[in-house]
C-alpha cells in the first residue's frame, strides 16, 4: 500500500518536475511522449508493488531461442 | 543530442570501463565452470574475434557519415521498417540496461550490504546514472578522465598482492580437456563485453576527430580484454578453476584472499571500488544510449525528460527480470549468446549492406 502511493507521490513530482519545462519550450510532441511513457511506467510500477505477476521478458526471449535450437 | 562532444581519448577510456564493467563479475565463474583450468584462453579468443567485430563497427560507422545508428537506420530502410528493426534495437539496450543494474544490485546484496532491498540498492544506484545521462556526453567523458587512474592504481594493487599466493598448478594440464571446451565458452565473453559494444554505435559520432577513432577504440578494447583476461587468471591462478566455479562473484572472493604480511586484511570493500566505478561506467553510458536512441526514435528534440520516466521501468524490469540465481545462471549461458548475436551483429550488419546499396545508388 505504502509502496504503491509512494510511486504516485514520485511520478507527480517527475511530472511536475518537467512539466513547466516543456511547457516553456512549447514542445507539445515532448510533452505528450513524456507523458505517455510516465504514466505506462508508473502503471507498470504500481502493478508490480501490488505484487501482480508481470509477464517477464526474459521468458518470451528465451522461448524464442529455445524454438531455434530446436530444444 | 545537443551537440556534445567527447575526445578520441575519453572514448578509449569509456571503451574501456565498458568492457570491464560487470564482465569482470559475472564473466570468470561460468567461464571456469565450463573451461576449467584453460577458461583464461576463452577470453583472449573472444577478445581477438571482438577485435573484427570492431572492424566491423567502425567501417560502419564511417558509412553512417556523422549520424547515430537510429537516425542511419531511419534513414536507410524508410520510418516504417526503420522503426520497426529499431524497436529491436532499442529494446536491446534497455534489457541489457536492466540486467547490468540487476548485476550491481545483486552483488551488493550478496556481498556487502545484505540487510537493504533490493529495490532500494536499484534506485540509489540508478539515480547517480540518471544523474550522469542528465549532464551528458561530455561529463561522462570527462569524469571517465578522472576516475580511469583509480580503477587502474586499485587492478595494480590488487594484482600485486595476490602474487604471492598464486599457485601455478592450478592451471595445469594445459589444454587438459581438449581445445572445444575453449572455444564454446569463448561465446560467453565474446557475448557479455563485446557484442554490448555496439551500444557505442550511438556514441562515435559524437566523438571528435575522425582519424584515430578507430585506433582509440581498437587499443579501449584490447586494454579491457587485457584486464579481463588478468582478472580470470588470478582467479584461476590463486582459487582454482573450482573454487572459481563454485562462487557467483569470483572476483570478490579473490579480493577477500588478500593478507599483506598477515595484518592488513578486509580490503575486498576498497577493491570493490573497481566494481562499482567500472559498473557506473557501463551503466551510464547504456542508459544514455537509451535515452537518446528513444528521443531520436520519437524525433524528440531533447533526451532529457525521457531518462526519469524510463528509470522507473528499468528498476521494474531489473527486480522481475530474474526471479532467482539458477534462472540467471541458465539465462547467461545459454539465451544470451545468441541474443545479443541477433542484436549486436546481424541488425547491424543488415543496416550495413542498407548503408552500402544506398551509398552505391547515390555515388
Amino acid at each position: 500500500m505504502w509502496s504503491m502511493l509512494a510511486i504516485l507521490i514520485i511520478a507527480a513530482v517527475i511530472f511536475f518536475m518537467e512539466f513547466p519545462l516543456l511547457k516553456k519550450k512549447k514542445k507539445k510532441k515532448d510533452l505528450w511522449f513524456f507523458s505517455i511513457l510516465l504514466v505506462f511506467f508508473t502503471a507498470v510500477s504500481v502493478l508490480e508493488a501490488s505484487e501482480f505477476p508481470l509477464p517477464n521478458p526474459l521468458d518470451y526471449i528465451q522461448g524464442f531461442y529455445q524454438f531455434f535450437s530446436g530444444s | 543530442m545537443d551537440n556534445q562532444t567527447i575526445t578520441p581519448r575519453q572514448f578509449m577510456f569509456l571503451v574501456i570501463l565498458f568492457t570491464v564493467g560487470s564482465s569482470i563479475l559475472i564473466v570468470p565463474g561460468p567461464l571456469a565452470a565450463q573451461a576449467k583450468q584453460d577458461a583464461w584462453l576463452s577470453i583472449i579468443l573472444s577478445i581477438l574475434i571482438g577485435l573484427l567485430l570492431i572492424l566491423f563497427y567502425d567501417h560502419m560507422t564511417k558509412l553512417m557519415e556523422g549520424k547515430t545508428f537510429v537516425q542511419a537506420t531511419i534513414m536507410v530502410f524508410g520510418n516504417w521498417f526503420g522503426r520497426f528493426l529499431l524497436f529491436f534495437y532499442l529494446s536491446f539496450l534497455f534489457i541489457l540496461a536492466a540486467l547490468v543494474l540487476r548485476n550491481i544490485g545483486d552483488f551488493m546484496t550478496t556481498e556487502i550490504i545484505p540487510e537493504t532491498p533490493l529495490q532500494f540498492t536499484h534506485i540509489l544506484f540508478l539515480i547517480v546514472v540518471i544523474w550522469g545521462a542528465y549532464l551528458g556526453l561530455e561529463v561522462m567523458g570527462r569524469s571517465a578522465e578522472i576516475f580511469m587512474p583509480w580503477v587502474f592504481l586499485l587492478l595494480i594493487f590488487f594484482t600485486i598482492t595476490l602474487v604471492p599466493q598464486i599457485k601455478i598448478e592450478n592451471l595445469q594440464p594445459f589444454l587438459g580437456e581438449g581445445v572445444m571446451p575453449v572455444l564454446s565458452t569463448s561465446t560467453l565473453a565474446l557475448g557479455t563485453p563485446l557484442l554490448e559494444m555496439v551500444v557505442f554505435l550511438m556514441i562515435l559520432p559524437y566523438v571528435k576527430d575522425a582519424q584515430p577513432k578507430r585506433k582509440a577504440w581498437v587499443l579501449g578494447v584490447l586494454i579491457g580484454g587485457f584486464i579481463l583476461t588478468v582478472i580470470t587468471l588470478l582467479c584461476l591462478l590463486v582459487l582454482g578453476s573450482d573454487l572459481a566455479a563454485l562462487n557467483t562473484f569470483p572476483s570478490y572472493r579473490l579480493a577477500q584472499k588478500i593478507n599483506i604480511a598477515g595484518f592488513l586484511e578486509g580490503l575486498e570493500v576498497v577493491i570493490g571500488i573497481i566494481w562499482m566505478l567500472t559498473i557506473f561506467f557501463k551503466m551510464v553510458v547504456l542508459y544514455y544510449c537509451v535515452t537518446v536512441g528513444i528521443a531520436q526514435f520519437l524525433t524528440m528534440d531533447d533526451h532529457r525528460p525521457l531518462l526519469l520516466p524510463l528509470g522507473m521501468g528499468i528498476i521494474v524490469l531489473s527486480i522481475i527480470a530474474y526471479p532467482d540465481v539458477a534462472y540467471f545462471e541458465t539465462f547467461v549461458a545459454t539465451t544470451w549468446f545468441p541474443y545479443a548475436l541477433t542484436h549486436g551483429f546481424l541488425l547491424p550488419a543488415l543496416v550495413w549492406i542498407g548503408l552500402l546499396i544506398k551509398k552505391k545508388r547515390s555515388g
